[in-house]
């Protein structure tokens, strides 16, 4: 009589359980999506720029014109943030048809051979004492070459528009050595130290 | 990338090498007659003296090579084993144009094309296309080492074929490619220099009628004028009507078989190849000059 009562109160009681497990399943899981908004590169508003010192006199400013990536925000976990970027060498655009030309060739880019230039995050920290400030760190690859980089990420903005949804604004410059990428040609005219600006307009998926 | 400085080291020392080597071989050639056993070492001087010079420009060879300009090193490697055992039957020959004819565009472009670009038919299409190309370039070079009558014509020709390609290469914009055809430049000048002097100082007690270029130098103009002219054409900007004029230009030697051209006589015939030689060649130029922008306002940058 003892064995069939606990018989019976041990089946209701495993379906609680089981229940429950789902219950907490799903909702652990809706609360993570949640949390993580995913945010769509909008090219249209962006901008990848370089900057380059000619002859070691002036800057000169130049820009790629195809790119595309999504950037992964969490506010709550900080390791789910993440950012994945691509930008086409072959969009390089100086406003010399000659010079994009050699920038495309293989004394340069050589955009047929390595086509993007690709950034992939792999920690992102907040910037303590500065608000809307991170530190990105990732794998950076330009002309073949795989190197791991930090750069600061500022957060220029946050809005939300009827037409375009939720939108934020996102800004990093950075300095890389051509060089350390290969890429060594007229080293004399074209010097080492490559500014990169990249300024983001994504709007949420 | 090579400095200047390195540019000219390079050209100069690999000029020597290639030189000397080939002025050894020439003058006993000339002084002994021509010998079948000699005949790689002309393949060698050129092979050697273009692996000194993409030495001192490109330091160490990558391996594997991820740029298509750095499989020009393992070519010339290639081509200077090729050439111990070219002159053993036409049928071994041909055999092994048609296996190095099929592999070098899969190779070269491996990386890049195969991977980012053609999908599998499309893919299959220019390999077939480029495979078949490159055995016909290939016989075009042979015949024209026989079909320029004996003398410094052949390597005059080829030195201003390579001339062209390293013109036609700075015009298009890509200096990289038109620094390792310089080479090839110094390299078929040099022999053309030695070729010249030798002939005129050299007093010879023996049949003087054979080839100055021999087909065991085949491989390596082969894989390095094909090397160079892919590279400009699918990694660099170069007009493909340019690549195809200067690959063709050789066939215009074939002119000093027809019997007009013949009964000109020895000397005009000549010019008269030449002359086509270099018209072809020159169109190709002239057409990267136009196309290059030279002269508009996008020239200086």
């Amino acid at each position: 009589m003892k064995t069939e009562f606990k018989r019976s109160l041990l089946l209701p009681l495993s379906g609680l359980l089981v229940l429950g497990l789902l219950i907490i399943t799903f909702s652990d899981h809706s609360e993570s999506q949640n949390a993580t908004e995913t945010y769509q590169i909008d090219a249209v508003h962006s901008s990848v720029l370089f900057r380059a010192k000619h002859l070691g006199v002036a800057y000169f400013y130049g820009r790629f014109n195809d790119f595309s990536g999504n950037i992964s925000i969490d506010e709550e976990v900080m390791s789910k943030n993440k950012v994945e970027f691509e930008v086409k060498t072959a969009s390089v655009d100086t406003a010399n048809e000659k010079r994009d030309q050699h920038l495309r060739s293989q004394d340069f880019f050589s955009a047929k051979q390595f086509p993007v230039i690709t950034f992939k995050s792999t920690k992102v920290n907040a910037k303590a004492g500065q608000e809307n400030m991170f530190e990105v760190t990732g794998d950076f690859e330009l002309h073949g070459v795989k190197k791991s980089i930090t750069v600061d990420v500022e957060i220029t903005g946050k809005t939300k528009l009827p037409q375009a949804g939720e939108v934020m604004g996102f800004h990093s410059v950075f300095d890389i050595k051509r060089s350390e990428y290969g890429i060594d040609f007229g080293m004399d005219g074209v010097k080492d130290d490559i500014q990169i600006i990249v300024s983001i307009e994504a709007g949420k998926k | 990338m090579p400095t200047l400085n390195a540019l000219i080291v390079s050209m100069l020392l690999s000029a020597i090498v290639c030189g000397k080597i080939y002025a050894a071989v020439a003058y006993v050639r000339m002084r002994e007659g021509d010998k079948k056993h000699l005949h790689w070492l002309i393949a060698d001087a050129m092979g050697i003296g273009y692996i000194i010079a993409y030495l001192i420009l490109e330091k160490n060879p990558a391996f594997p090579p991820k740029e298509g300009f750095e499989w020009l090193f393992y070519f010339a490697i290639f081509a200077i084993i090729s050439s111990t055992f070219w002159d053993s039957s036409r049928k071994q020959r041909l055999i092994t144009q048609f296996i190095y004819s099929v592999a070098l565009p899969r190779i070269l472009l491996d990386n890049s094309y195969y991977r980012h670009t053609w999908g599998p038919v499309e893919g299959m299409i220019w390999w077939i296309c480029l495979a078949v190309g490159i055995f016909i370039v290939w016989n075009i070079v042979e015949q024209s080492f026989s079909a320029l009558p004996s003398g410094a014509s052949v390597t005059f020709v080829y030195f201003g074929l390579s001339g062209a390609t390293a013109l036609v290469f700075v015009l298009s914009g890509t200096l990289l490619i038109a620094l390792h055809a310089g080479i090839v430049v110094a390299l078929f000048g040099v022999m053309w220099l030695v070729t010249l002097v030798l002939k005129r100082v050299v007093k010879t007690e023996s049949d003087n009628n054979w080839h100055v270029l021999p087909l065991s130098l085949s491989p390596v103009v082969v894989f390095l004028f094909v090397g160079i002219w892919m590279n400009g054409y699918f990694f660099n900007e170069v007009p493909s009507v340019c690549v195809l004029l200067l690959a063709v230009s050789p066939v215009l030697a074939q002119v000093g078989g027809i019997q007009v051209i013949q009964r000109l006589g020895e000397r005009k015939s000549l010019f008269f190849q030449i002359g086509l030689i270099i018209l072809c060649v020159g169109v190709a130029v002239l057409i990267a000059a136009m196309r290059s922008g030279l002269f508009g306002q996008d020239s200086y940058y």
